[in-house]
């Protein structure tokens, strides 16, 4: 992003839209009246359909845009992590700590997960950022499938293999989220308040040093941007994101176990992340989009679904490493290049 | 230009040295650049000409010795700190970042000037807002001083070399450095563009008095702008002095001057 | 109590070879292609499946199944480097990512052709030696064995033949190898190939030992990855080191605690040795 863009006086009147995108607008962007109004049409059409599976699917694509959003930080600033569905876990896990086991509220247990996750993601990025950048992603590997075994070792903290049960489900100053719309609009709330965070995020100069370090890492280290620094601060602001999305689903589900966030989970959303496009702002809302549906299409084959996925993965990669939202969407919508 | 020789030296190198395995890269090397200077590192290729500047911007720990930034210990930093002690350097190939816009990679360039890290700079304070404000400035200053301004939006990708080479310059030049080491900034540029480049140079430190050490083998270019010289030959400094001394120092001659791998001035 | 450490300490060996197997393979992935092979494990499981095939279906002899192993996935492997990775050859971030797309394939063609439900295999060796009070089955030695043959076999290759010398060339620095005549277009799938041909003889030597099924490729992966991080990625005696060490550390943890819980312990003991040494075991890892 521009800096000017943030800075500079805002639009004389009488200048174009493009003409403004050269001289500097006063803040990020205004989404756009189409944008805008395809995003309310979107987020409204589970309530016109009003079916209980709708709802059900639309509130995964909401906690699902969330967690692949957050992401996506960390892939700008050149790092992949296999551990943000082991970190959505802890986020679960504390919350339900925090609800369940204390009777604390929801809000309560969701700022826990937030910074349960971020925390862990801190004290992990501390220790193995100072290594050679492709550590990271091993120990994050190694991170994913080690905090699935603490879960499953710890039961009589967890709950172990079986998980918990009954966990409260949301509820917001004596409002309780117990039916499927009421959670939908508020997990739509959420997704779209962390859309609008990042939206803020990649247009200031945290985002704009997280651009640079995924770009030119060399270029950004030898002109003053710590790299190591700067991946820290992704990863631990990914993770805090995906605490959040894991407690979400956690008091959605109302039961979460080890396995609710292992290995799989990682791998899918660093594949909606690919199918939906690590640059673009909405590209983890496409992904999301694209890839919660499909499970449903491969009821009769599940041990071919994986080939699939591999397969879709690796055309991605290939031919729209930009992903799905570096297609076609208009040009206000998308991050500028 | 006349430089200060009583006041304390800007950047003191004393007696750095880089072993890799059985190569002595560079050994025993002591240089010192003072402020408003502008000095040249020459030698034939593989003289470790690059090591140096790699040793002195901490891209590579040295194994013995020690550089001294007004003052400071910087051996061994890693590059991001040097940079915002003040000291900045270029690379040989170009090096921008080719998706961005000039205007973005500049101001890539200045980030580090801002106070505080990137932990604090998602949240926008007053302050904040008007350290944002100098820098859009300054921004924009530098691509006045670089010619750059009628390429602002366009990728830096896009740009013809020689104009990329001038953005890397820019690009340094906006961290706001007490000293820019430039790695061979004429490499691949033709003589207009040459010139251009010392232009550059020259409004830069007009704009804001930084002492500039850099590596060439464009031997105008480093007769005409430096004050001083070094002359390093495989590893070891040989000589330094003014360009003349340096013109008519016969080892210098032997070495390398009458070697035919450098551009005559 | 000395019988049991020993009895330990022996066994834990005998894994730490096969540990430095994966982990060597792994590493000249690494080092030729400077991707991180998440399909690696997945290898691992069709050299196991390719041996049991061998033996059970066309009842060849071990050392001829596992000959037969190595072929099949060293030809798989050059084929997945040339069809899928090629694109990728400087692209190291989205490549990493293509051999997750790559491993998932692996295991669920193997899930869909062989079922999920574990192979038993036939017993490759009968009956136990005894080094003093510690027992060796036989079939365990035959591993060591064969460990050590293949790593020899590696090292002459590396070291002694013309096409390892320019592989270990390319390890070190594919340009100046490339500049200096070697074949970055042979290389690359001469290095990949090699590499997880290494993975599917550590199957391979597993498979008798335990069950083969498609999920037997995510642990392997996930020790060699353990290994390389506390041995340094491209040094070969920071992972022999590694690996011994984690063979044995696993097997005397497991004398006394479960499984899993050594596990953790042992990831919790890798970051610590992190902390205080942050250039791995053998200072090969400082960014």
């Amino acid at each position: 992003m521009d800096m000017s863009k943030a800075v500079l006086p805002s639009i004389p009147p009488g200048q174009t839209e493009s003409q403004s995108l050269i001289r500097g607008a006063a803040a990020p962007q205004p989404l756009g009246v189409v944008g805008l109004v395809g995003l309310a049409g979107l987020v409204c059409i589970p309530f016109l359909l009003n079916q209980a599976f709708t709802y059900h699917l639309a509130i995964f694509i909401c906690i699902n845009t969330i967690v692949v959003t957050s992401l996506s930080v960390l892939a700008r600033a050149g790092q992949i992590s296999l551990c943000h569905g082991a970190l959505a876990g802890i986020g679960a896990y504390a919350s339900v700590f925090c609800v369940k086991g204390l009777g604390l509220p929801f809000a309560v247990g969701i700022v826990a997960a937030m910074a349960a996750a971020g925390l862990a993601a801190y004290l992990l990025g501390r220790i193995v950022l100072r290594l050679q950048g492709v550590y990271f992603v091993l120990v994050t590997f190694a991170f994913g499938e080690l905090l699935r075994l603490v879960l499953l070792e710890f039961g009589d903290v967890t709950g172990g293999a079986n998980g918990i049960t009954n966990i409260p489900p949301a509820a917001i100053a004596g409002y309780v989220f117990l039916d499927k719309p009421a959670f939908y609009a508020l997990a739509a709330v959420i997704a779209i308040a962390v859309l609008a965070f990042f939206r803020g995020f990649y247009a200031s100069p945290a985002g704009e040093a997280v651009d640079a370090v995924g770009e030119n890492p060399a270029l950004a280290e030898s002109s003053g941007i710590g790299v190591r620094r700067t991946q820290l601060f992704a990863f631990t602001l990914a993770s805090v994101f995906a605490g959040l999305g894991g407690a979400l689903l956690a008091h959605y589900v109302g039961y979460i176990s080890p396995e609710s966030f292992n290995m799989h989970l990682s791998v899918a959303l660093i594949i909606m992340m690919v199918v939906g496009g690590r640059r673009y702002l909405l590209g983890g809302l496409v992904g999301a989009l694209v890839m919660t549906p499909l499970p449903e299409f491969f009821r009769g084959a599940v041990e071919s679904q994986d080939i699939l996925y591999g397969v879709a993965l690796i055309l991605m990669l290939r031919f729209l490493p930009q992903g799905l939202a570096g297609m076609r969407l208009p040009r206000k919508w998308r991050k500028q290049p | 230009m006349t430089t200060s020789t009583t006041s304390r030296p800007l950047l003191e190198v004393k007696g750095l040295s880089k072993r890799f395995g059985g190569l002595q890269a560079v050994s025993g090397l002591d240089l010192h650049v003072a402020r408003d200077e502008v000095v040249g590192l020459i030698g034939p290729n593989g003289a470790g000409k690059s090591t140096a500047f790699n040793l002195i911007s901490g891209t590579l720990i040295p194994t013995a010795g020690q550089v001294v930034l007004e003052g400071a210990d910087i051996t061994g930093k890693a590059p991001s700190a040097v940079v915002r002690r003040g000291l900045a350097r270029t690379f040989q190939s170009t090096s921008v970042y080719q998706g961005a816009t000039v205007a973005q990679n500049l101001l890539r360039g200045a980030l580090s000037t801002l106070p505080g890290s990137v932990w604090t700079h998602t949240v926008t304070t007053r302050a904040r807002k008007a350290a944002l404000q100098r820098v859009a400035r300054e921004v924009d200053e530098i691509l006045e001083l670089s010619g750059l301004g009628p390429y602002r939006d366009v990728a830096a990708g896009g740009l013809a070399y020689g104009h990329q080479k001038l953005l890397g310059v820019a690009i340094g030049f906006a961290t706001n450095p007490k000293i820019l080491l430039l790695d061979e900034p004429a490499a691949g540029l033709n003589g207009e563009e040459c010139a251009e480049l010392g232009r550059l140079l020259q409004r830069l430190r007009t704009h804001r008095g930084i002492s500039v050490l850099f590596v060439e083998h464009h031997m105008a270019v480093v007769m005409e702008l430096c004050h001083r010289i070094y002359v390093l030959v495989q590893g070891r400094k040989i000589a330094e002095g003014t360009p003349q001394e340096i013109q008519s120092n016969p080892a210098v001659i032997e070495a390398y001057l009458g070697a035919p791998d450098y551009a005559h001035a | 109590m000395s019988n049991l450490l020993a009895q330990a300490l022996v066994n834990g060996v005998i894994i730490g070879l096969l540990y430095l197997l994966m982990a060597v393979g792994f590493t000249l992935v690494f080092g030729v292609m400077r991707v991180v092979n998440f399909a690696h494990g997945q290898f691992y499981m069709v050299g196991a499946f390719a041996t049991y095939v061998l033996m059970s279906h066309w009842q060849a002899p071990f050392l001829v199944a596992l000959l037969g192993a190595f072929v099949v996935t060293a030809a798989l492997g050059w084929l997945v480097e040339w069809a899928v990775l090629k694109p990728f050859r400087h692209d190291e971030l989205n490549g990493m990512i293509a051999t997750i797309g790559v491993g998932m394939i692996l295991q669920s063609v193997a899930l869909v052709v062989f079922g999920p439900d574990s192979q038993i295999m036939p017993q490759v060796a009968e009956g136990v030696f005894h080094l003093g009070t510690v027992i060796i089955p036989a079939s365990r030695l035959y591993v060591a064995v064969c460990s050590v043959i293949v790593l020899a076999v590696l090292y002459g290759f590396l070291i002694h033949t013309r096409q390892g010398k320019a592989l270990r060339a390319a390890v070190q620095d594919m340009e100046i190898a490339t500049a200096q005549g070697v074949r970055a277009k042979l290389m690359y799938p001469l290095g990949f190939s090699i590499g997880v041909g290494l993975a599917a003889i550590a199957g391979a030597l597993m498979a008798p030992l335990f069950s083969v099924s498609p999920f037997i490729g995510s642990t392997p992966l996930l020790k060699a990855f353990i290994v390389v991080i506390l041995g340094g990625l491209g040094s070969v005696p920071g992972a022999a080191a590694a690996s011994l060490l984690l063979g044995v550390s696993e097997s005397l943890a497991s004398s006394f605690m479960s499984n899993s819980l050594a596990e953790i312990l042992i990831f919790a003991l890798v970051m610590g040795i992190l902390v205080l040494r942050p250039a791995g075991l053998l200072g090969k890892a400082e960014a």
